[in-house]
């Protein structure tokens, strides 16, 4: 998805201004020149500026016949979009049910979803979800001792 | 002489050697992989290499990286479709000449050319990098602020495209790295009442999203219309390579000295030194009207350039805690983590490892003649791997990756909205490598500032005290103002005046 830079600019410009606005409630220590907030405001400053100019550039271009966003085709292919939102929806869904589910549920969930939605062929897919999760299991709890998450499966493995 | 006996011992253990050689092979595999970086390889290895000794760690970072940016030249040369951004420059000469009938050739030039250009590369910095640490134990947080801000500056006006979306790219970076306890009052800043947050984002999950989600989000984005290549078989890589090699020797040299000194360049990376190669064999060449027909003289010079712009890119890494590349922003975020702090002192405090670390880098590099000839054998099998069964893996290693550095929610939460922002910034021409370079070196800018600023009792002019600050400070403010000035003198000089 591409965006005509004053459109960027303007995200730009209402994030330095939030962020520089957030900041000045930063306290400022007794017998300290600088606030807390100091180095992050001069940063928005800079930030703010660049945004300004791309908003400026960003209508020249317009004025050029540019339009205001410019989607690829895939943006209109319903089918490829879910596929491609799967990504980070499927990283918001760890986020959100590993703790419950514990990793190996939410991996093996995982993994199935987006291997049988890419086009795989379910056998295939059950072998690759086991066998990645398997391996990932061994590697990183059994070989670098990374607390990976049980959930549920918590009362199975050590009793309840 | 006592340090690098140790070394030696450090590195000749077979835990190390079996970690750096099962990086290498972690590094051919994702380089001859179309669309995933040598940066994405590094990035993805770093949740692994979290839970090991200083030397295992970085040796398998230092092989990693040069294995993936030589085999990034299979798929260029195979399928005109280069495994990484540093094998593009040469990808159409290497395809012509797959064309032509001479895969073989092209590829014994990539794996030859890459091996001895990361050998020089690591010579350089062996030698260069300890002199220039001795120089550099005499500077203070005054040259360290503007050296860091003279590398920023290059980081972003050096990349491709508007100098502004790189200076976009890099402050996005410096406020990512303003979250948590701020230095001088130790109040934490934008963690909105999280404790994990008041020790400020994590850099490896920064990483992982930036690089790897987004490359991910790509390739989904592709999976439709993707068709697996076919491969013809290839016969031997080596024969009648020596006269080649021998008649374009002034192009291979003029590559290395090109990819040292760029790869030094902070924000220029193997890349770049590639690109200018390409051009500078071009411009020099006797038969430049043979370029573009699978003639292998600009493939000599920039496969050699890019290797060493890898060695290149450590020197200012090592001994000013500059990075100068994407990788090396990486590897200095595993430095911190080790409790290594980059800068001269790091060799007074751990010489041996460092050698350790030299060493390595010859190692990976003579090792790189013999698993790229491998890696080039089984590379059909590589290239044809379905993406159907990358991308799910890709990710669950991304997500578990960013969990284990700290093992919390925090760090998946990170790489998705990183993730998600460096997809938008690439898809709009905003470069994600200054941003990490100003993630990287945010808080080392902000300490020195702020030391000095405190040193000169509140004096800006204490910026400009001592000779090589001040020296360094004009060159910085020179980049600032100098462009813009001269773009407002020219328009002002173009404009016809009207009395």
């Amino acid at each position: 998805m591409r965006v005509n830079d004053a459109i960027t600019g303007l995200i730009l410009l209402v994030v330095a201004i939030a962020i520089f606005a957030y900041s000045t409630t930063f306290p400022q220590l007794t017998g300290m020149q600088f606030s807390a907030g100091f180095w992050p405001q001069t940063l928005c400053v800079l930030l703010a500026l660049c945004g300004g100019f791309l908003i400026f550039s960003g209508i020249k271009e317009r004025s050029g016949g540019q339009a205001w966003v410019r989607l690829d085709e895939w943006w209109r292919q319903s089918g490829t979009l879910f596929t491609v939102a799967l990504v980070p929806l499927a990283i918001f869904f760890y986020i959100l049910f590993s703790d419950f589910l514990g990793f190996i549920i939410s991996s093996l969930i995982i993994l199935l979803t987006m291997s049988l939605r890419f086009g795989l062929k379910p056998v295939s897919a059950i072998i690759l979800a086991v066998v990645t999760t398997g391996v990932m299991q061994f590697v990183f709890v059994d070989l670098l001792l990374v607390q990976l998450p049980w959930g549920i499966l918590e009362s199975v493995v050590y009793g309840s | 002489m006592e340090n690098f006996v140790i070394a030696l011992g450090l590195v000749f253990d077979p835990y190390v050697l079996m970690v750096v050689g099962a990086a290498a092979v972690f590094g051919l595999f994702v380089g001859a992989i179309p669309g995933l970086t040598a940066t994405m390889a590094t990035a993805l290895l770093i949740p692994v290499t979290f839970f090991m000794d200083p030397v295992p760690a970085i040796g398998a970072v230092i092989s990693c990286s040069a294995m993936a940016i030589f085999a990034g030249d299979i798929p260029a040369t195979l399928l005109r479709i280069p495994g990484t951004p540093s094998s593009a420059a040469y990808t159409d000469e290497a395809f012509a000449m797959t064309r032509a009938g001479k895969p073989e050739t092209a590829l014994g030039i990539a794996v030859i050319c890459s091996a001895l250009g990361g050998i020089v590369g690591s010579l350089v910095l062996a030698v260069s990098a300890p002199i220039l640490a001795e120089f550099a134990l005499n500077f203070t947080s005054l040259e360290y602020f503007w050296l860091a801000c003279l590398g920023l500056t290059c980081a972003a006006l050096i990349t491709t495209g508007s100098p502004v979306k790189g200076v976009v790219s890099l402050l996005i970076g410096l406020l990512i790295a303003t979250s948590g306890e701020d230095i001088m009052s130790g109040y934490p800043r934008f963690s909105f009442g999280n404790p994990e947050l008041a020790a400020g984002i994590s850099l490896i999950p920064a990483m992982i999203g930036m690089f790897a989600v987004s490359e991910l989000i790509r390739n989904a984005s592709t999976m439709k219309s993707y068709t697996p290549p076919v491969i013809t078989h290839l016969g031997s890589i080596f024969s009648g390579l020596g006269p080649i090699l021998w008649r374009y020797k002034f192009n291979m040299m003029r590559g290395w000295t090109t990819g040292v000194l760029i790869g030094a360049l902070p924000g220029a990376g193997a890349g770049m030194a590639a690109w200018v190669s390409m051009a500078f064999a071009k411009k020099f060449s006797k038969e430049p009207e043979k370029f573009g027909t699978g003639h292998p003289e600009g493939l000599c010079e920039a496969t050699s350039s890019n290797n060493a712009g890898l060695g290149g890119a450590w020197v200012p890494a090592l001994v000013f805690g500059i990075p100068g590349d994407a990788i090396t922003a990486i590897v200095i975020g595993v430095l911190f983590m080790k409790g290594m702090t980059p800068g001269p002192t790091i060799f007074m405090h751990a010489g041996d490892l460092l050698y350790a670390l030299f060493i390595i880098f010859f190692l990976a590099n003579i090792a790189m003649v013999g698993l790229g000839w491998a890696a080039i054998r089984v590379s059909r099998h590589i290239i044809t791997l379905p993406r159907e069964v990358l991308v799910p893996v890709i990710l669950l290693f991304c997500i578990i990756g960013s969990f284990a550095i700290n093992t919390s929610l925090l760090g998946v939460t990170v790489m998705l909205v990183l993730g998600l922002l460096g997809y938008f910034m690439e898809e709009n021409d905003i470069p994600i490598a200054p941003a990490i370079l100003g993630i990287v070196l945010g808080r080392m800018i902000e300490e020195n500032f702020f030391n000095s600023l405190a040193k000169g009792r509140g004096d800006p002019m204490i910026f400009f005290d001592r000779p090589i600050s001040a020296v360094l400070g004009v060159i910085t403010i020179s980049i600032w103002v100098g462009p813009p000035l001269y773009r407002l003198y020219r328009s002002w000089r173009g404009t016809p005046r009207t009395a």
